[in-house]
């Protein structure tokens, strides 16, 4: 597990919050994200400010090579002498690579500062093989493609570019974003003075058992991704790269999923080399522990979501939420 | 400074002589199952076809509208129909998918690509991007516009076309970063005859149908009403700044709404423009244009009940018996009866 060399697969982890960092046990990351790129007023959010993006720096030194800092969702003119200066500086500090989150950024990423790997982020809008070479061509590395994909369509990427596949596996995705604030409607300029209020969980109930969770500027799932009981499946489809979504998550919940994923991964390649399944009541063991951690429940995503189902009679049939 | 122009929607033949009629410089449409709209709003490709004819015989552009996020498996299909109108004499094509524009680029370099609002291009960046693809025009989101005029004047710096939602739907995220409606409302039915394998209802990038649930009525705590819904998209009383910070193109969206209010939206629209340095005028435009579009929200919210099977012959009918009516109802002298907008829009179930 200690040596990188040796993994079959990898798993990365996006946080939030800059005082969770230091907490993380990072043995078990093979890349870090830093930063809550949708709103970079969120509470302390390692990429607030350029301060904030030296501090998450000093914190993550030891580990510079397995830190992404994640650069903000469309950001508008305004902000990109920030953007710059951010970028300016992270080609100083030998730091891993950005998460860009749309194909100008990954343009500029290639053209000024190419000594940064580049990773996009889901909402980049990467959704075919197509695009994803049109990426790899600006020397972007990979990413999360967006999450409305369903499993066939990522594995037909896979099959046609050599990008590299982040696969997400567990957590609160995101499934909207705003320029403007849901807390704070009336504010047309940004950045604005806020009190933070997106710190709080909000729940939007549709009615139905239709429910979603807001920040602010973004709307996550309800219920957690959870693909740990698909684990041998992805595995064995080639799937080696794996994403904890953790910028709702806490340091401690983080680093006891990770474990989890981590022990189910290694039951799984040590029964695929014995010609076996791994055992389902290991699984089920793991399953139970990540409970505590998801009170609303788990999903699949879209991930098998497919083209040609007929859900039209049953209309309140969904599968995403 | 280049005169700025006008596109207006086409969801049928009829549709595109009114709009050509009431002052439209380029006109735009998708073909059926092809584009970020219900099919019944999209045109056949013999249609297509007609609606080319008519554009040339006028001496104004037709583009038509690529503008979802394809399967992979899907951008060869998307590739041919390009080169199939291509070859018929489009004038050009709106495209959001990165892959597409790069292959539309590479092997019909002389048609002129559009980025459609889908790809959010809120800065300088993006637009640096796409002109080093030979992209002609970038479509600017639906959000950011009554924020930053000084943000568009720095995009318009950077050498390529800017257009902007004149008249559109007030949506709350971001077009091509939302996937709330698949999220919440998803189901995939089998091909109705569009010609695609089948239609996603609720994945609106992926040519599904919205269900607008940002306008949806919901619950936060103990609050309970219609609590995503932004304020109104309203810009077009903001023309002669946007025409100076540098948009040269302003689009009416409205494929989906009856014939004559397009052709109303369409002439009013043309007027506001062509006025725009004549702030009496304007003005009078711009309360012509309030009345209008407080009637375009309802049938907005309306044409969510005609998604569901929205080719089988029961839709249509009732779509042809309720068109009618509001074609009727765009009479100012319904708009004028005190309180009949917010009659319409309890009707309709868009305000609380």
């Amino acid at each position: 597990m200690e040596n990188n060399e040796k993994k079959q697969y990898r798993i990365s982890v996006s946080v939030a919050i800059t005082d969770e960092l230091e907490k993380i046990d990072m043995s078990g990351v093979d890349l870090l994200i830093a930063g809550y790129p949708y709103c970079r007023q969120t509470f302390k959010n390692p990429i607030e400010d350029l301060y904030s993006v030296e501090k998450t720096v000093e914190i993550m030194k030891p580990y510079l090579d397995k830190v992404i800092i994640s650069l903000p969702v469309c950001p508008i003119d305004r902000e990109l002498v920030y953007v710059g200066r951010m970028l300016e500086y992270l080609c100083t500090t030998g730091i891993h690579g950005v998460e860009v989150h749309s194909a100008g950024m990954a343009y500029k990423v290639n053209a000024h500062y190419p000594s940064l790997r580049t990773y996009f982020g889901c909402f980049a809008n990467v959704y075919t093989d197509q695009c994803a070479n049109v990426l790899r061509d600006m020397n972007v590395v990979g990413g999360v493609f967006p999450y409305e994909l369903n499993l066939e369509e990522i594995e037909f990427i896979k099959n046609h570019s050599d990008i590299e596949i982040w696969l997400p596996v567990f957590g609160n995705y995101p499934v909207a974003f705003s320029q403007y604030c849901y807390f704070h409607p009336e504010q047309t300029d940004y950045p604005f003075h806020c009190g933070k209020e997106c710190s709080e969980r909000v729940v939007v109930d549709y009615g139905d058992d239709r429910m979603v969770i807001h920040r602010g500027r973004v709307i996550f799932s309800h219920k957690i991704l959870n693909m740990l009981t698909h684990m041998e499946m992805l595995l064995k489809k080639g799937f080696s790269n794996f994403r904890i979504a953790g910028l709702l998550l806490q340091a401690e919940t983080i680093n006891e999923v990770i474990k989890i994923f981590r022990t189910e991964t290694e039951n799984i390649l040590a029964a695929i080399e014995k010609g076996q399944s791994a055992d389902p009541a290991e699984t089920a063991k793991l399953i139970k522990k990540l409970e505590i951690f998801a009170p609303d429940g788990f999903s699949n995503g879209f991930f098998f979501t497919k083209r040609g189902m007929d859900y039209i009679e049953n209309f309140y049939k969904f599968s995403a939420v | 400074m280049e005169k700025p122009r006008i596109l207006a929607p086409v969801s049928s033949l009829k549709m595109a002589e009114l709009v050509l009629d009431n002052g439209a410089d380029i006109i735009y449409a998708g073909i059926k199952g092809w584009s970020l709209r219900p099919d019944i709003f999209e045109v056949t490709r013999e249609e297509m076809e007609s609606i080319i004819d008519l554009a040339k015989n006028r001496k104004k552009q037709i583009f038509i509208a690529m503008n979802c996020f394809y399967q992979s498996r899907e951008l060869p299909d998307a590739m041919e129909l390009i080169k199939k109108y291509a070859k018929r004499g489009v004038s050009g094509v709106i495209v959001s998918e990165i892959g597409l524009i790069r292959a539309v680029r590479r092997e019909l370099p002389d048609l002129p690509v559009h980025v459609s609002v889908q790809i959010s291009a809120s800065n300088s960046y993006e637009i640096e991007y796409y002109k080093s693809q030979g992209v002609k025009a970038v479509v600017l989101p639906r959000d950011m516009i009554d924020l930053s005029l000084e943000n568009i004047r720095a995009m318009a710096g950077k050498g390529l076309e800017l257009e902007v939602f004149a008249v559109g739907d007030d949506t709350s995220n971001y077009d091509g970063r939302c996937q709330l409606s698949a999220y919440l409302f998803q189901q995939v039915v089998p091909d109705n005859g569009t010609g695609r394998k089948d239609m996603i209802i609720g994945n609106a990038n992926r040519c599904g149908y919205c269900f607008l649930a940002c306008k949806r009525k919901c619950r936060i705590g103990d609050k309970t009403g219609y609590l995503l819904k932004r304020g109104d998209l309203n810009i077009y009383n903001m023309v002669p700044d946007l025409v100076e910070a540098g948009v040269s193109i302003f689009k009416i969206q409205g494929r989906e709404f009856p014939i004559k209010l397009v052709g109303k939206l369409m002439r009013t629209f043309r007027g506001l423009l062509d006025n725009r340095n004549n702030p009496l005028k304007f003005k009078a435009y711009v309360r012509t244009m309030d009345d209008l579009i407080g009637l375009k929200q309802v049938i907005s919210a309306n044409h969510l009940w005609l998604l569901a099977k929205s080719n089988s012959p029961f839709w249509k009918k009732i779509r042809r018996q309720i068109e009618e009516p509001w074609d009727n109802l765009t009479s100012f002298f319904w708009l004028n009866i005190p309180g009949m907008k917010h009659i319409l829009k309890k009707i309709a179930g868009i305000t609380g």
